[in-house]
């Protein structure tokens, strides 16, 4: 069955622009199809949603029967700033009723840092925009880079990013999981139980007074990071997609992005190269540790399977806990620190590739995480903006 | 246990904590503002911290929280990185090896600092470290008096960290130390590491009754004020 993505802009022509972009990239290859949102039907979406969010503050029922709650993917600008029309100013606040009033999948903002990053950007602090309930930020020259949409990564392609068709997929099995149990500990699902007390406090932060105690259910209606206002009877269906979605945000775009709780496989192989199988003079093979597959990762993977973090849903890529993989000592590094090789390729987080270092420059993520080093290939990329130009280190 | 070990465990924690926090902020301001004269040390620990998990700082509160009733803390993996060294020395990263446990007799009162290079100016790989022990008193030995011993053990394996270094003596000198206490040899590490003004300021907020600072008092009258 073809999944919908919606594109809106208030802008048409903008709108058109986006719309023939992503039309370009021959998705329909992979069973979704674009199509364009027009204002007198996003004027209608909005209204419907003001309306369902009026009913369930009563208690009262609603039906789910609209376009948007079959739309996959729902892709909005950030400014829709219309005097004539003044329903919501931006995207952010569009993606808040998205979210907690429909059925909708996937929300990707565009251009919400326009005015200071430009329409074509890296975000070298790796913020994440965890106040926006927009699943991913992107500036609107990303919209048809392809290693957005499929797994095969070529010049620019962010390694923070999710692949979105799977990342869709990966949002329904969240759904269900929390929807089989929403009085879950979220800490328990996520494996991180024993390991929530060791998080800096603006980590446990977002999710609440007591992280540890935390439910999915609990995390919606207290947190101050679900829904907003009190409600009679909210949906649990509803309640699950909020948490889904917002608890995804997070443990991808700032619990993962430390590399320090959880670590991915081509960061680990860069601390650790022992555990690379490939062929280690050549980059193409330190590349494909870039699959989002694990069969396919070249890894030795008998010595870190078991540390593993096993619901795989939870994070878009194969990630292992970095704490307790660092203390194995059938691990060569870890026995054996001083005979350890020196990397001769370091991980882009622009590209998503390894490059030789002369070819890399430094940079340090917005993090509290120890790994907050990271590198990026800008010579390759000159109409990418990368902001903030601060954070690079001169070489 | 009595009233004193409790209270030496409690102040030791207290500098421990404070130390951990100096150091964390004075590695972060490094790494976000590099200065070329610590070139080498940033990328010895960048590689350091990718081999050893530094410690957090979440995990000494709890350590040091928990134990009050039986008092007992070991520090030795994850890593603490103590602050970066000031002077020709700074290419060394210092990492802190503890163990404090007073529920037994003997008595374990043990400090290692083991300092570790990786790298060589303009960045060849040329793996180096040494060790330092502090230690309590030794009752009923030639080393009974808190003192300071040269290792090679750096990382704590029972041998040398390479062969290279099986010549060195590890016995003598044996350095006496103005310090009494666990606390007070606490100290006396932290002067030998960083000198008596920054010690100080090290340990300006802890709260350190005075007489764990009177062994110190002829030796480093700063700390004593």
């Amino acid at each position: 069955m073809t999944k919908r993505i919606l594109v809106y802009d208030n802008n048409e022509v903008v709108m058109k622009n986006w719309t023939e972009n992503l039309s370009s990239l021959q998705l329909e290859e992979i069973d979704y199809k674009p199509s364009m949102l027009e204002n007198a039907k996003f004027n209608e979406i909005v209204t419907m949603l003001m309306q369902r969010q009026i009913e369930l503050r009563d208690g009262n029922h609603i039906e789910f029967n609209h376009d948007i709650d079959e739309t996959a993917i729902f892709i909005i600008d950030y400014d829709l700033f219309n005097p004539n029309s003044p329903l919501v100013a931006t995207g952010d606040e569009m993606a808040y009723l998205v979210r907690c009033f429909s059925r909708c999948g996937l929300i990707i903002g565009v251009n919400k840092f326009t005015n200071k990053f430009d329409t074509n950007y890296f975000d070298l602090a790796f913020r994440g925009d965890l106040e926006s309930f927009c699943d991913l930020t992107i500036g609107e020259d990303h919209l048809d880079v392809p290693g957005l949409w499929r797994e095969t990564f070529e010049d620019f392609r962010p390694w923070h990013w999710p692949v979105l068709p799977l990342y869709y997929e990966s949002f329904k099995e969240k759904i269900e999981e929390i929807l089989k149990n929403p009085n879950e500990l979220i800490c328990n699902t996520l494996q991180i139980n024993e390991k929530i007390q060791y998080f800096s406090n603006s980590l446990k932060d977002f999710i609440g007074n007591e992280p540890e105690k935390t439910s999915f259910l609990d995390f919606v209606f207290k947190s101050g990071n679900g829904l907003r206002g009190r409600f009679e009877g909210f949906p649990e269906e509803l309640s699950a997609r909020i948490a889904a979605s917002r608890i995804s945000k997070w443990f991808e775009f700032k619990v993962l992005t430390g590399q320090n709780i959880f670590v991915d496989a081509p960061h680990l192989a860069s601390r650790f190269p022992s555990l690379f199988s490939g062929e280690r003079e050549r980059s193409e093979s330190w590349n494909e540790l870039t699959s989002f597959d694990y069969d396919k990762l070249p890894l030795d993977k008998e010595k870190i399977d078991r540390y593993r973090f096993s619901n795989t849903h939870w994070l878009s890529r194969p990630c292992w806990f970095w704490e307790d993989l660092s203390n194995n000592t059938e691990i060569s590094e870890v026995i054996n620190p001083w005979d350890r090789e020196e990397n001769l390729f370091y991980f882009c987080e622009d590209s998503s590739e390894f490059y030789k270092k002369e070819e890399c420059i430094e940079f340090n993520i917005d993090s509290e995480s120890p790994y907050k080093r990271r590198y990026v290939i800008q010579k390759l990329f000159d109409d990418v903006n990368y902001q903030p130009a601060v954070r690079l280190l001169k070489k | 246990m009595t009233y004193d070990e409790i209270k030496c465990f409690k102040t030791l924690c207290r500098i421990l904590i404070s130390l951990e926090e100096f150091s964390r902020d004075s590695w972060n301001t490094l790494m976000e503002n590099p200065i070329e004269e610590y070139e080498l040390a940033i990328e010895n620990i960048k590689v350091l911290n990718d081999m050893r998990y530094p410690l957090q700082s979440e995990r000494l509160k709890e350590q040091a929280h928990s134990k009050t009733e039986s008092p007992f803390i070991s520090l030795n993996r994850p890593w603490y990185y103590l602050p970066p060294i000031i002077g020709d020395d700074r290419q060394f990263i210092p990492i802190l090896y503890l163990d404090f446990d007073v529920r037994t007799e003997p008595h374990i009162i043990s400090y290692r600092i083991s300092m570790l290079s990786l790298y060589e100016p303009k960045l060849k790989w040329n793996p180096k470290g040494i060790g330092f022990r502090f230690e309590i008193s030794h009752d009923n030995s030639s080393h009974a008096y808190c003192h300071a011993q040269i290792t090679t053990d750096t990382l704590g394996w029972g041998k040398p960290l390479h062969s290279s270094l099986s010549w060195i003596p590890e016995q003598t000198p044996c350095f006496p130390l103005p310090a009494k206490c666990p606390v007070s040899l606490f100290l006396s590490l932290i002067v030998s590491m960083y000198g008596k003004r920054l010690a100080a300021k090290i340990i300006s907020d802890v709260d350190i009754a005075k007489e764990y600072l009177e062994p110190l008092k002829n030796t480093i009258e700063i700390l004593t004020d």
